[in-house]
């Protein structure tokens, strides 16, 4: 299956709710609304065999926090990606963990390095638990190094 | 690391150079230095022939190999860990991590080397170091003898 | 101390906390299990400590430095992860890196392969008491290493690949001495795959353990080895070909039954291909072009998949045009393969438990994490060693009710 034609069906079953764009034959980007991960997602499970999720990413954009799925597909080059992005400054996303196990660890990764709430997770705590680092987000935008470790007096220079 | 502690019986040292034990610990390092370390036990390297045994327990061991830079959350059982070690002790900081941070200087979630972050709880605490990344096993092996050529 | 020991009543829950620095294991790990009885009912991954932040790291640094730093990802995985970024960078520039430079990376990225391979037979040996198939199985990988430094000019961390192809040329002259190792090994590891697949202890010991059924691999998102011995058949090498290998003859083993044993046997007749792959490729390499010289990232987005030895690795690369990534998502294998432990382990009994969780070759720098040292709060404390202990004892017991001394050589 190429990505050109998955966008395709994509589109027709729905119409108005998806964007899509496909930098190559392997690899198909898809801009939806937070409310809509879930009709999207089913849709490729039950059309797709072998779906499964990759990884996810947490991106600080400017337009907003950005949940990006990667899905790919056993035996195929292709990789879907189903892009969300939330409102700063409180950002919320549905869980994609309450639908596969397999997100679980990633959403609970992402919701500790850039403090996006996934809505339905069923466990989540901290995955990294190191204190120092609560309410601290390093993979936002304006995250300072220099200035975290100064913040909580460590030394810089050794 | 010229001067040994006087307290120790001269016997005490002589039998702790025949046959030192040794404690593994990784602080946060990326493994490869910690596999070389394994790497040493195994037949072509074969330390145990240098009368060397890695320990299981830091209470048992004589010398202390350290990888990896130290993590927020290692730095209080790395300090308990060596504070829970035998007079006279001695460590090895294996590989480049160790030493000087290497490639983790700027992350913000490392605190410092581990040779700093002993320092803060016992001043008298002796170090060799191995650079290398990783160093291989030769290059380790030769540390730790230096270390008790030292002693 | 073993788990035994510990007072308890039968349907009595309790939470047993694994807080490991074992001299043999690679890194410390740690694991809270809940075991009723003897069996575990449910396990909880402590992931604390490790988190080394270099996804960060990785953003305030140039394209050319990331595959280097990426090496540091994981002392195994070095090739792993900077080929993966190479390969999420070009698909972001969507070039084809020169035919060399693809045969380079498939022989390091191969060689890495056995060197994996051989260290996990190693300590799967060791964790059920046969400390022989560990010396053996080491004592194998030290050639491997050695063609590796020859070749690149150090054991592991080669910094080879950049963006655009390779740094550096092997050279040809070692050539011969490396196929040399490749024949030797051949023999040794099919003597290694003879030994291990006809012992009837081992057969006991790791059939139908830490079973994982072909759903739940979907389900939990697992690669690799893990997946393909539960009869999933996912190789990013054969499914989404990078480097060399559409232009070679090899093939994907799987296996049907998913338990330790079967990945056992997986990994050993990888073993066989990757050797197999590397000459190949010794034969094959063509000369030319190294790299297509210094590539300017534009703005965009690109993501780059890789088989390591445990399994899937995926980057996700964002440029915004500037000479540092905007973001890089790593994700290893050992990310989704470890988070399925909250399935194989269930049921099993604590003597199995090391086994199964070294089923999956877990790599837990790759995975960003590490473990706690001590028990908390009065807690009963199993260190790794006594899970080790018990996992041998169960080995010890089998071996003696079959008439057999496997020749135990406990540390």
């Amino acid at each position: 299956m190429e990505s050109t034609d998955l966008g395709k069906r994509l589109e027709s079953a729905f119409v108005d709710r998806v964007e899509w764009t496909a930098r190559s034959q392997k690899r198909l980007y898809v801009s939806i609304a937070p409310a809509q991960l879930y009709p999207v997602f089913d849709w490729l499970r039950e059309n797709i065999p072998g779906f499964r999720l990759g990884t996810s990413t947490g991106i600080d954009l400017r337009e907003g926090v950005g949940v990006f799925h990667h899905f790919v597909v056993n035996g195929m080059p292709l990789v879907v990606t189903l892009k969300v992005i939330a409102s700063k400054p409180d950002p919320r996303v549905p869980s994609l963990a309450a639908k596969i196990p397999s997100a679980r660890w990633i959403e609970r990764e992402m919701a500790e390095m850039l403090g996006i709430e996934f809505e339905g997770h069923p466990d989540p705590r901290r995955l990294l638990k190191a204190e120092a680092f609560s309410d601290i987000y390093p993979q936002r935008r304006g995250f300072d190094t220099r200035a975290f470790k100064e913040s909580i007096g460590e030394r810089l220079d050794f | 690391m010229a001067n040994a502690t006087p307290r120790v019986p001269s016997l005490f040292l002589k039998a702790l150079k025949k046959s030192p034990w040794v404690f593994h610990v990784g602080t946060s390092g990326c493994n490869n230095c910690d596999i070389e370390i394994a790497d040493c036990l195994t037949p072509r390297y074969d330390i145990e022939r240098f009368g060397m045994k890695l320990a299981g327990s830091p209470r048992h061991a004589d010398v202390m190999l350290i990888t990896g830079p130290v993590s927020r959350a290692c730095r209080e059982p790395l300090q308990q860990a060596w504070l829970e070690m035998p007079r006279p002790r001695a460590a090895v900081m294996v590989g480049a991590c160790a030493c000087s941070m290497g490639a983790y200087k700027d992350a913000y979630s490392v605190t410092g080397p581990p040779d700093k972050v002993l320092l803060e709880v016992d001043p008298d605490a002796r170090f060799v170091y191995v650079p290398g990344c990783p160093p291989k096993p030769e290059t380790i092996i030769m540390g730790i003898v230096k270390l008790l050529g030292a002693l | 101390m073993s788990a035994s020991t510990s007072n308890r009543t039968p349907g009595d829950r309790r939470v047993i906390q694994i807080g490991p620095f074992h001299p043999l294991l690679e890194e410390p790990v740690g694991f809270e299990l809940t075991v009723e009885g003897e069996k575990v009912v449910h396990v909880d991954a402590c992931m604390e400590y490790i988190h080394k932040g270099i996804e960060r790291l990785a953003q305030e640094r140039t394209y050319d430095m990331v595959p280097i730093l990426l090496e540091k990802i994981c002392g195994i995985c070095s090739v792993t992860h900077s080929v993966c970024f190479c390969n999420a960078a070009e698909d972001l520039l969507q070039v084809e890196i020169p035919p060399r430079a693809s045969y380079i990376r498939t022989i390091i990225g191969e060689l890495e392969r056995l060197h994996s391979h051989l260290l996990w037979v190693g300590l799967a040996g060791h964790f059920i008491g046969y400390n022989t198939v560990f010396m053996w199985a080491w004592k194998y990988r030290e050639p491997v290493c050695d063609v590796f430094e020859m070749l690149t000019g150090h054991r592991q961390n080669s910094s080879l690949p950049i963006v655009g192809g390779v740094r550096r040329d092997i050279p040809e002259s070692y050539f011969p001495e490396a196929r040399r190792a490749m024949d030797r090994l051949d023999e040794q590891v099919e003597m290694l795959t003879a030994a291990v697949l006809d012992d009837p202890v081992l057969a006991a010991r790791l059939k139908g353990i830490g079973v994982l059924t072909p759903q739940e691999v979907v389900d939990w998102g697992v690669v690799g080895p893990t997946a393909r011995a539960s009869g999933v058949d996912t190789d990013v090498r054969r499914d989404e070909p990078y480097a060399a290998y559409e232009e070679l003859d090899w093939k994907v083993i799987t296996t049907e039954n998913g338990d330790v044993f079967d990945k056992a046997v997986v990994r050993l007749l990888e073993i066989r291909e990757s050797i197999s792959i590397i000459r190949q490729c010794l034969e094959k390499i063509p000369g030319g072009e190294l790299n297509l010289g210094q590539q300017h990232i534009p703005r965009g987005e690109g993501i780059g998949r890789y088989e390591a030895p445990r399994g899937e690795d995926i980057h996700y690369l964002r440029s915004n045009g500037t000479n540092m990534p905007e973001r890089l998502k790593v994700r290893a294998p050992s990310f989704t393969n470890v988070a399925s432990f909250e399935v194989s382990c269930i049921g099993e009994s604590i003597a199995d438990v090391t086994i199964t969780l070294a089923a999956c070759d877990p790599c837990y720098s790759c995975t960003e994490r590490t473990a706690v040292v001590r028990g908390v709060d009065g807690r009963p404390t199993h260190t790794f060693q006594d899970l080790v202990r018990l996992s041998q004892d169960k080995t010890r017991a089998l071996a003696r009710e079959m008439g057999r001394e496997p020749g135990l050589n406990l540390l």
